[in-house]
């Protein structure tokens, strides 16, 4: 009797209790050894994760790349039957990643374009289209006139590089500048007023979005406690740098619904424990009331209450009290999906029952909004004087009058909206791009696909809740393995313990995946 | 069904051998305790077990019958085998004392443990194969367990390169 005479699955067993350099070894020891480890899903992580574990610990002298190639070389090789890892395709022509990323800024993946920062220097690879394994345009600059870059965001779309500086610790202050070169953006010649804080900036939350010459702007100053949200919204025209519109209350965030509203959550409105969504007209009077478009009756307690809405059309509402920092550009903002997450606490369904540890997701296609606001438009005559009524203390419509852009009414009814629900776990993460949903469980993603065309068509055709199964219709090479939903795909990744993921990119063939440690992984489809 | 404690059970080893054991003994192992709350009406015919030889048998219940009384691990604790990994050398006396057995014997154990479905056992079995690898080069781990290196030059130079990154430490 042999160690090797021991079935496959016992001898993994006795390498459950091995550290990653005993496996290591393992493996070089014969064939089947090295199978085991490498067929094992654990074993596999557990060996990938020491690895990556010990680029960054060993004095070795090798570089950064060096060790990224190497850690490409040992993935690539793997053999999995049960599972074939993606290969990374990254390659990082230049100089590559710089050395030292301050996960605060290190890199942003915006559209297809990868940009890293270190310090004022800005190196951006437009990942679009690969041109024999190289992005398909890359550029550096360094930009002036500024003493850090506090957080960055780019538009490739419209040539914008947006970044928001802390001034002196007591404000903030907003840079729209040209992404080619880093200079002020020819347009942007008006300076725009600087945000007062009062809070130290790592206690804040705050979010900038910007949607052709607007610029969106909110900072919550209790981000530590939904219960006193009282936040203030603000949207600059950056072109002439006037203040459009300001709103005050309990919104925690809030997000373009194209260039007329706004669209906010209302979690903190004492009469009733449901969440809400609003919209607010951009152009309206600082007074006009919000009008509801959507309840949440399920969500019971406010103070647990964590949520985060995202949708692609360049817009982004990043979760509560967590600034995300992904923010795609599409082109057709109808083609986009909504996705809310909510905790809601005493309802819960049957797999989760009693754990007190899932969060719902819901996902609605945003073209079913658009059509209502589009319905909105053309009946707005009437607007004006629906909104006479809303609020008697205060004289909105006197002012709204004048205006050329009327206010949405209350009085518009909101159809109920096709929606797809799934239940997670609490601690996954969960976001759109375009038509496809993403949830991030601790180091594995989760890809909902949703048939984009066939979405689309069924919202406007018929404004009913309907559940409708996701259509996968890229398949990736590995199995499915989730307990979600049956159609998605789950892709384990083995990343640096400790680090999470910060950043996901998708395309149809692509995923580009960047960790807060400043790793950046990319895979191809196979 | 409660039985009583002193109710007395046989099995029969592949090799004839049989063993009359106390029944809570042999319900350390989940197989025969399954085995046995399957069975209603009191049998004389021993059990047969044809995977486990004699002198692998009585090496298990020397182990079960030491262990006896103490709680079956739970369900869940496969759940915690991150845990297991940390605590690997956390073998009793006792236990390590019984374990000093040849390679052969050790791995029969693992094999039966396992077939027995004797969580405890093959813990204790596999923790020990464990450490007699851990701080080895793999020459000095195909020494140990008389494993022919049966890689190509080629594959053998290409695990190299794929370990560099982790061997230089």
């Amino acid at each position: 009797m042999l160690l090797l005479n021991l079935p496959a699955e016992l001898i993994s067993r006795i390498f459950y209790h091995l550290d990653g350099q005993s496996l290591v070894r393992c493996r070089a020891v014969c064939r089947k050894c090295s199978r085991v480890i490498d067929k094992d899903l654990r074993l596999h992580y557990h060996v990938t994760l020491y690895g990556i574990n010990m680029m960054d610990n060993t004095q070795n002298g090798y570089t950064l790349i060096k060790k990224f190639k190497l850690l490409q070389n040992f993935l690539a090789t793997r053999v999995n039957k049960t599972w074939t890892p993606p290969t990374p395709i990254a390659t990082f022509p230049g100089n590559g990643p710089p050395k030292i990323l301050n996960p605060e800024q290190g890199y942003r993946l915006s559209s297809d374009v990868l940009t890293f920062v270190n310090g004022l220097h800005f190196h951006c690879m437009d990942f679009s289209t690969m041109v024999d394994g190289k992005p398909y345009k890359e550029w550096e600059f360094t930009v002036e006139g500024i003493v850090e870059v506090g957080y960055f965001d780019i538009d490739p779309t419209q040539n914008l590089l947006v970044i928001k500086e802390f001034t002196q610790r007591s404000a903030l202050t907003y840079h729209i500048r040209s992404l080619e070169n880093g200079k002020i953006h020819p347009l942007a010649r008006a300076k725009l007023p600087p945000v007062q804080i009062e809070q130290a900036w790592d206690e804040l939350t705050d979010y900038f979005e910007i949607y052709q010459e607007q610029l969106l702007v909110w900072v919550d100053q209790e981000w530590d406690n939904p219960a006193v949200i009282d936040n203030t919204i603000t949207v600059y025209n950056w072109v002439t740098g006037e203040v459009m519109r300001t709103i005050s209350g309990p919104y925690p965030s809030a997000t373009f619904l194209g260039s007329d509203y706004l669209l906010c959550f209302d979690v903190a409105t004492g009469s009733s424990p449901a969440f809400r969504l609003c919209v607010f007209s951009i152009h309206g009077d600082s007074k006009d009331p919000p009008v509801l478009i959507f309840e949440y009756p399920q969500i019971q307690n406010l103070r647990d209450l964590s949520m985060q809405c995202y949708f692609q059309n360049g817009l982004t509402v990043p979760r509560l009290a967590h600034m995300r920092t992904h923010r795609p550009f599409c082109s057709n903002p109808e083609e986009a999906v909504l996705v809310l997450c909510a905790e809601p606490e005493y309802l819960e369904p049957p797999p989760f029952a009693g754990t007190g540890s899932w969060q719902m997701i819901s996902v609605i296609p945003m073209s079913s909004m658009f059509s209502h606001l589009r319905a909105l438009q053309t009946t707005s005559t009437p607007a004006s004087t629906t909104t006479t009524t809303q609020d008697t203390t205060k004289q909105p419509s006197t002012k709204t009058s004048g205006k050329e852009v009327t206010t949405v009414p209350r009085r518009v009814k909101w159809g109920a909206w096709p929606q797809y629900t799934v239940s997670a776990h609490k601690r996954d993460y969960a976001y759109a791009h375009g038509s496809r949903v993403i949830i991030e469980q601790f180091q594995t993603l989760t890809i909902l696909d949703f048939d984009r065309k066939s979405l689309v068509s069924k919202a406007l055709d018929s404004p009913t809740i309907e559940r409708k199964e996701p259509v996968v219709e890229v398949p990736w090479s590995h199995p499915v393995e989730s307990t979600l939903h049956p159609r998605v795909h789950s892709l384990p990744l083995a990343l640096k313990e400790g680090s999470s993921i910060s950043d996901v990119h998708l395309d149809e063939d692509t995923i580009l995946i960047g960790t807060d440690r400043g790793e950046v992984y990319m895979y191809k489809q196979t | 069904m409660a039985a009583p404690a002193t109710q007395q059970i046989k099995i029969r080893c592949n090799d004839e051998k049989e063993f009359t054991v106390d029944r809570d003994v042999l319900e350390r192992s989940v197989l025969i305790k399954n085995m046995l709350e399957d069975v209603t009406e009191q049998q004389d015919a021993p059990i047969p077990l044809p995977n486990v030889s004699g002198p692998v048998m009585a090496k298990v219940l020397e182990y079960c019958t030491h262990h006896r009384g103490e709680p079956l691990p739970s369900a869940d604790t496969e759940q915690s085998q991150d845990e297991t990994r940390k605590r690997t050398t956390d073998i009793s006396e006792w236990d390590q004392k019984f374990i000093t057995v040849d390679q052969e014997m050790l791995f029969e154990i693992i094999l039966a443990a396992n077939y027995l479905d004797i969580k405890s056992l093959l813990d204790v079995g596999c923790k020990t194969v464990a450490n007699m690898i851990k701080g080895k080069t793999p020459e000095e781990i195909r020494k140990l367990f008389n494993i022919v290196n049966d890689f190509t030059p080629e594959e053998e130079a290409q695990i190299k390169k794929e370990n560099e990154w982790a061997e230089d430490r």
